[in-house]
């Protein structure tokens, strides 16, 4: 047995692993690429209710606002228009969790919320799974590594159909800073750096970054 | 749920309840209601749980969770709280409550006393055995407003476990919350 080809290849994959070092999958995809889409609204809402999930929308939000030539509603907006925001919405998850898809008994739920917020496109993210994974190291002292899933569904208006998924994970780990930081540091750069990763890839499938 | 220096943690480990000292009301007849400040299943359940609980353990008239929901409009609303961060552990910031929203709900409801809690985040902890079960563990913060004036007189946070069997709270971690916020308001049974 030729055994340089599999260390090889286990060497290719360490090292996309440290360079990478954060998860995989799909930022954001058409879910019909030869239906391209022309977005000229949007807002984005939570679809779960813990803190990451609002962060998350938060940081979505910001970044499609800053980025995109799009009208973006904001989070305030929306939260004052939707008095009961944030709303869980339900999922699908297929293929062993690879992809996930709005419920389809809850479309009517984002029918209504979507005829408040009059945007032609709504984007609906989740941030599920958070794991906190510490190593401690027998000459003392731990690293804490946060990890987190990302799934996201756009729907399009008037015909309310789910035009792109967003399904990957991401992880962040403590730096030797971790001292000076706040809390929720290393947490909320997973989740901003989730947003730009998302809106990286909306923006060469929508061609509507800012020039 | 172990503590770092891996001695496990014991439930009064865990609560920590109003931290303003002991103070007295202004009558026994006081009528607090307790609120959600957030949308999410936990902070609601907390919600009616704590208030079956003060109703029990103390000498307060507390608003029925069914009366606050009928008084305000798609209750539970959101309203910013204590705050800065909440993911496994919460980041208190006490600035960050918007205390106008607080004023704007008790408008609608009318209690003298308004208890908003927050439980914007669970833990889950590893490993299971035959003979032990590990509870997910639900982080709590809370805030204690006195009207009119609105001011903030007393706050709060901790520890609650919530059993996925039974899909509730152990009732005797909020009993055991209710029991102190009604000795440290000076209305115990």
């Amino acid at each position: 047995m030729n055994n340089s080809l599999p260390h090889g290849a286990l060497a290719i994959v360490v090292f996309s692993v440290l360079l990478g070092g954060c998860g995989g999958g799909t930022f954001f995809a058409l879910k019909d690429p030869n239906n391209p889409i022309r977005p000229t609204s949007v807002s984005v809402i939570t679809g779960g209710s813990e803190d990451a999930d609002l962060r998350l929308a938060e940081y979505l939000t910001k970044e499609l606002k800053d980025r995109t030539t799009l009208q973006v509603v904001g989070q305030d907006e929306v939260s004052k228009a939707i008095p009961s925001y944030p709303i869980t919405v339900k999922t699908v998850e297929e293929k062993n969790g690879e992809v996930a898809w709005v419920d389809p008994s809850e479309k009517t739920k984002i029918e209504k919320i979507q005829a408040k917020l009059k945007t032609n496109y709504v984007f609906v993210i989740w941030s599920k799974r958070m794991v906190k994974h510490t190593v401690c190291s027998n000459r003392g002292g731990c690293t804490n590594t946060y990890s987190a899933d990302v799934y996201g569904n756009m729907l399009e208006y008037p015909s309310g159909k789910i035009v792109s998924h967003t399904a990957f994970n991401k992880s962040n780990s403590d730096s030797v800073l971790a001292l000076f930081r706040a809390k929720g540091y290393y947490v909320d750069q997973l989740l901003k750096n989730s947003a730009e990763g998302i809106v990286d890839e909306f923006i060469k499938v929508t061609n509507t970054g800012k020039r | 749920m172990a503590l770092p220096d891996g001695r496990r943690e014991s439930v009064p480990d865990r609560l920590r309840h109003l931290s303003t000292p002991p103070r007295t009301l202004r009558g026994q007849w006081e009528k607090p209601a307790v609120i959600a400040g957030l949308t999410n299943p936990s902070s609601l359940q907390a919600a009616q749980t704590f208030a079956d609980e003060v109703a029990k353990a103390s000498r307060f008239h507390v608003l029925p969770q069914k009366q606050v929901a009928q008084a305000i409009p798609n209750y539970p609303q959101l309203i910013k709280g204590p705050y800065a961060s909440a993911y496994f552990e919460i980041d208190e910031d006490y600035a960050k409550t918007d205390v106008g929203r607080v004023r704007e709900i008790q408008k609608q409801l009318g209690a003298d006393y308004l208890y908003i809690l927050w439980a914007p985040t669970s833990v889950q902890s590893g490993g299971k055995g035959l003979f032990f079960k590990n509870y997910p563990v639900v982080h709590v913060v809370a805030q204690f407003f006195e009207f009119p004036g609105g001011k903030e007189i007393g706050r709060g946070k901790y520890m609650i476990r919530f059993d996925d069997d039974r899909n509730e709270f152990v009732r005797d971690d909020l009993a055991a919350v209710a029991k102190e916020f009604a000795a440290k308001t000076s209305m115990p049974k």
